[in-house]
């Protein structure tokens, strides 16, 4: 008995000098291979008494057991190891920025555009497109600015030699859409719009603006605060504090123009506001009954709000951007500061 | 619009209210109020001395200068130097001593082009009482030992009423228009001025005759003698100052009085220089010569109207009078004018020979042609105070061809309530219209209203028009929003909408930066892509040159972002997804959204040709649309003529994509390389979506490599359309895997390689399917030229 154990521990004792695979397939051919001592000693059971025989099969089978055990474990360890010194050559510097790989910066005016309509989207609100180049029907006419009206003045038009303008506002949207879809009615336009005005830091030819319609039944003064409120509070991410003062847009009658309470002071007066608590925002009220007939909707039956809303004023405050000229610089040292 | 408080206050009892808080509730019911001024405290006026000039005498450096000596009650002789075109000998103003702080500056002593100046004659808008800085303040009754305190210690406050916010009330360009707006707001009195009709009977030999009823819908006049050209009373000057004007004679005053008071502009011709007592209102002649009373000389053209006595022009119809009729200091009789003048034509002649006037601008408003006589008498009201000889000498003569019809509009306050979407009671909205000027007659539970003249010009037209009334009185901040009852319905957009998204979506993951730039274009800029001009829409007001026409592409703008960009960055991607037009010979240009895109890099290891390429395959991919590359000699010349590529989708070109043309990329300065594609008219590619499941195939496919040897300059696009079209159903995953050039291949030659699947989804290939498919790869490519490589 005590050959055997005397067996496993010298084989112990030997596999704890092993470092690698050859030293320990060795040592295995050594120990456990079948001219190893463990083998000797079983070559000689058969000489010993039939009642010892079996204790020591039974000793010299567990202590077989147990080196092979060993032996395995060993192996796994030895072969890990070795994995992990060969990977361990193939470090590379994982912070090398070995290719391009930023996302692509969006145009601050579709991203917020984009933002914007999501809100829209929610609500029930679709998408509605209509020619950047108009006719004065749609552009004037229609929105209840006859010939010779003075509004025609404030806006200040790009002519086409055609006879053609491009169009100043949005609202020309309003007039596609409700000829060519029936009420109810439920949209936002947002796009390019055009005015003839020498361009500095904060006069352009060209900006980008918002238009939206309901057209449904009854609809009303309060109808209208609070759809811009919720609007608002979707742009803003807050509740936003609104007033409306009377505003004129031959389109709509009342027209507004909405204020909201100054963000950057909270109304406490600040340069932003110009002291006075409150940021003019943007012009809406109720469809006036001439531009629904002009789209041949019957104003008894139905009624509606329009609002429009500044997107490159709205962008120039949201970010801070102190003119207006880049926009459309087409520099990337600009854009790059958005995503 | 200068908006004094004071002059507010004489039709209206304002005891007792702010003029801040008011000025804030007359922006929310109203009109914009953009600033409340307060006037200076006496304590401040006290501190400026009336000063009288004693002498003036030219800068000996600067004509636009004078070297005045001036004396106070505490200094014998002072010397300031004067710029104010009105300083004379003999008259008194205000004048503010060494250290008084005026604005942002404290007076000193100090030389101006080299003459010394000991202090500084005020200007209204200096002292804070006033607008006016076109001259020193007069004051026709100053002493010494007075101080400003004693001449303006009654100012009060003003506003600034934002002009652009009451384009639409012609009533609220006087004072009693706008006192009957704060008179309804505060639910006080109103008392608008009504002078007495002091006219005499006859005529006085004086005819007026409106020839064209279109242009003028009334003209009234009075004749009057007895006249003497004297300074205003006080109270006259300082209302007239506290507006923003500046007192000049009584004559002039009281005009420019009537106009700041009941918002009607009137005209005063001297009679004793008028050519004739017929006062006829006609168009003129084609370049007929005019000059004002301002001293231009203006060129007519036959729609500017015209008042002509004894057939000739004394004055241009509501904007100016002419210099051969206007009131001279030694004027005794005066030939009074009030009418209205269409909008229209006194706002094109006023912009068209850029004579725009207080009273011009009051004309485009559509004034009511009611208030004419109002306003002769108030005239001769304020005439009586100066002239004690003042005769009336004729009856109004008038001429009213074409009055307003009168409006009454049928409302009911069931109507106002739906609109507002709030219980405004009738008494309330009865209130509220009464206040304002409308008369209310009752008819089964409805309202007749009776719209007063002043508002009967355009402004108010309908029942909406009252709704509006009723609403911003009784205040929309009253108003509690409820939600709009909306039914629930799916939203479509647009294709070009959902499709300007994903492209947008696409690009920028793929690290594309964005941009935008003007949908304006020029010949020259034009000509970098070889558009004609005539294939562009041309403004007709361009604001400057490089804006004249409409760009038909978006390549030119391009070019010069790239060029921008590359001077920044060593490398970048951007796109510009945009509208172009072009015409095509009709009003309106045909718009297209086109896409452009580039990629360049300073770094040669970026091979920004195929990167960019695969940009595209991804775009294009994504947005399901079939994309086709061809070799083409067809590019524009902004291309490089060797490593282009026509965009095809479906068999239709839809593009090019190219590297930038080496002679490009050098004009534009720049170091790298720079690849780009254009796709036009993104919103009509078709996008071919499966929308049906194909089960996996059971059985297994069978890999096949192909290697060809082509001539140079055989496409990827080629081989590959080649070997695929042998067998679309049972040849897929076609790849080109790489091309080869050099020995053992001969010169003129590449060997060109491609992996495929054989597939079959019912069963497996036999080896002879195998390879009759394999021989007929072979086959078709040996047709085209493309030999099999040995092995």
């Amino acid at each position: 008995m005590s050959k055997l154990d005397d067996i496993k521990k010298e084989a112990e004792e030997k596999l704890a000098s092993v470092s690698t695979i050859p030293e320990l397939d060795q040592w295995k051919s050594i120990w456990l291979g079948k001219k190893g001592p463990l083998a000797d000693a079983l070559k000689g059971v058969k000489d010993l008494p039939p009642e010892e025989r079996r204790e020591f099969g039974g000793l010299a089978n567990r202590v077989k057991k147990e080196l092979t055990e060993r032996w395995e474990a060993y192996r796994e360890e030895i072969e890990a190891r070795a994995i992990r010194e060969k990977l361990d050559k193939d470090w590379i510097d994982p912070t090398c920025p070995n290719l391009d790989a930023s996302a692509g910066h969006a145009h601050p005016i579709s991203s917020f555009t984009r933002e914007i309509e999501e809100i829209f989207k929610g609500m029930g609100f679709e998408v509605l497109e209509g020619p950047l180049a108009e006719d004065d029907w749609h552009n004037f006419e229609a929105l209840n600015i006859p010939p010779d009206h003075p509004a025609r003045d404030m806006q200040d038009t790009f002519w086409l030699k055609s006879g053609g303008l491009l169009r100043t506002h949005t609202s020309s949207v309003q007039i596609r859409s409700m000829e060519r879809l029936k009420p109810p009615l439920r949209g936002i336009a947002p796009g390019r719009v055009f005015r003839c005005e020498e361009i500095d830091a904060s006069h352009e030819n060209t900006f980008y603006q918002l238009e939206g319609l309901v057209v449904d039944k009854d609809i009303s003064v309060s109808h209208l605060i609070f759809s811009m409120k919720t609007l608002l509070k979707g742009i803003f991410k807050r509740e936003v504090e609104v007033r409306l003062r009377p505003g004129y847009f031959p389109f709509v009658e009342p027209g507004f123009e909405l204020d909201i309470r100054c963000l950057v002071c909270e109304g406490k007066g600040c340069s932003v506001c110009k002291q006075i608590g409150w940021v003019e925002l943007l012009p809406c009220g109720l469809v006036h009954p001439n531009v629904l007939k002009a789209c041949k909707i019957d104003p008894e039956e139905w009624s509606g709000f329009a609002f429009g809303l500044g997107l490159s004023r709205l962008v120039m405050m949201r970010y801070g951007i102190n003119d207006i000229r880049h926009f459309l610089s087409g520099d990337l040292r600009f854009v790059r500061q958005f995503k | 619009m200068i908006v004094s408080w004071n002059w507010i206050s004489r039709y209206v009892d304002t005891s007792g209210i702010d003029p801040i808080e008011a000025a804030r509730l007359f922006t929310m019911a109203v009109a914009e109020i953009e600033e409340v001024i307060e006037p200076p405290s006496i304590e401040r006026l006290s501190v400026f001395p009336v000063a009288e000039v004693l002498s003036v005498e030219k800068h000996p450096k600067a004509d636009s200068l004078s070297v005045c000596k001036v004396r106070t009650a505490d200094e014998d002789e002072v010397q300031v130097v004067c710029g104010a075109p009105n300083v004379r000998p003999g008259m008194f103003s205000i004048f503010a001593p060494l250290g008084t702080e005026v604005g942002e500056f404290t007076i000193e002593r100090r030389k101006l082009r080299g003459v010394e100046s000991c202090g500084m004659l005020m200007a209204m808008d200096e002292l804070g009482v006033g607008e006016d800085h076109e001259g020193i303040i007069e004051l026709p009754e100053g002493k010494l030992g007075q101080t400003a305190a004693d001449h303006f210690g009654s100012t009060g406050y003003t506003w600034m009423l934002d002009n652009k916010s009451i384009t639409h009330r012609p009533d609220l360009w006087g004072h009693a228009g706008l006192a009957r707006e704060v008179a309804a707001l505060f639910g006080r009195d109103y008392r608008p001025p009504a002078p007495p009709k002091d006219c005499g009977s006859g005529n006085d030999g004086f005819s007026v005759s409106v020839n064209d009823s279109k242009a003028s819908r009334r003209y009234t006049g009075l004749s009057l003698g007895g006249v003497t050209i004297a300074p205003s009373p006080a109270w006259v000057r300082e209302l007239i100052t506290e507006a923003g004007m500046r007192p000049i004679n009584n004559v002039v005053d009281a005009t420019n009085y009537v106009m700041l008071e009941l918002g009607h502009p009137t005209h005063a011709f001297d009679v004793r220089r008028l050519p004739g007592k017929n006062i006829t209102v006609d168009r003129a002649q084609k370049d007929q010569p005019f000059e004002t009373l301002t001293g231009k000389s203006l060129k007519l053209d036959e729609e500017a109207l015209l008042i002509k006595s004894g057939g000739e022009a004394v004055a241009l119809a509501g904007i100016v009078g002419g210099e051969n009729s206007s009131i001279a200091d030694d004027t005794t009789e005066v030939f009074l004018e009030a009418a209205h003048f269409d909008p229209f034509v006194v706002r094109r002649t006023a912009s068209k020979f850029d004579t725009r006037t207080d009273s011009s601008s009051r004309f485009e408003k559509s004034i009511d042609p009611q208030g004419t006589e109002t306003a002769i008498f108030r005239i001769v009201e304020l005439l009586r105070e100066s002239c004690p000889n003042l005769e009336i000498r004729s009856a109004l003569v008038d001429d009213y061809p074409a009055p307003y019809d009168k409006l009454c509009i049928t409302l009911s306050p069931e109507t106002v309530r739906k609109k507002l979407g709030s219980p405004v009671d009738d008494g309330t909205q009865r209130k509220i219209l009464t206040g304002l000027g409308f008369k209310l007659n009752d008819r089964d539970g409805e309202w007749d209203v009776e719209v007063p003249s002043w508002r009967n010009t355009k402004d108010i037209e309908s029942a909406i028009d009252l709704v509006e009334e009723i609403g911003r009185v009784f205040g929309y901040d009253n108003i509690a929003p409820t939600s709009p009852m909306l039914d629930l319905r799916t939203v479509e957009n647009s294709t070009s909408h959902a499709r300007d998204r994903l492209i947008r979506e696409v690009l920028s993951a793929r690290g594309v930066d964005e941009v935008m730039t003007y949908s304006f274009s020029n010949p020259g800029h034009m000509a970098r892509a070889q558009i004609k001009p005539e294939q562009a829409m041309e403004i007709e007001n361009p604001v400057g040159r490089e804006f004249s026409h409409l760009r038909p592409s978006l390549l030119p703008h391009a070019l010069d972002v790239w060029a921008l960009n590359a001077k920044n960055f060593h490398s970048f991607a951007c796109y510009e997804l945009g509208v172009t037009f072009h015409n095509v010979g009709e009003k309106l240009p045909r718009e297209r959204n086109d896409l452009i895109c580039a990629r360049y890099a300073f770094d040669k290891s970026d091979d920004v040709f195929y990167r960019l390429q695969a940009d595209l395959r991804a775009l294009f991919d994504r947005l399901s649309v079939p994309l086709a590359l061809h070799a083409t000699a067809e590019a524009p010349k902004a291309a490089h003529p060797a490593r282009v590529a026509a965009i095809s989708s479906g068999g239709t070109r839809v593009g090019t994509l190219a590297k930038l043309h080496p002679a490009e990329a050098k004009k534009a300065g720049m170091r790298g390389r720079l690849a780009f594609f254009l796709v036009e008219d993104v919103v009509a590619l078709k996008a071919t979506t499966r929308d049906r499941f194909v089960p996996i195939g059971r059985f297994p496919p069978v890999p096949f490599t192909l290697s060809l040897v082509v001539p140079d300059r055989t496409t990827v696009a080629e081989v590959g359309e080649c070997l695929s079209g042998v067998d679309p159903i049972q040849i897929r995953d076609l790849r080109w895997t790489g091309t080869f050039r050099g020995a053992p291949i001969e010169e003129g030659k590449a060997s060109m390689t491609f992996s495929m699947e054989f597939r079959n989804a019912e069963k497996t290939f036999t080896a002879n399917e195998i390879t009759d498919l394999q021989n007929r790869l072979v086959a078709a490519a040996a047709k085209r030229g493309f030999v099999l490589r040995d092995a």
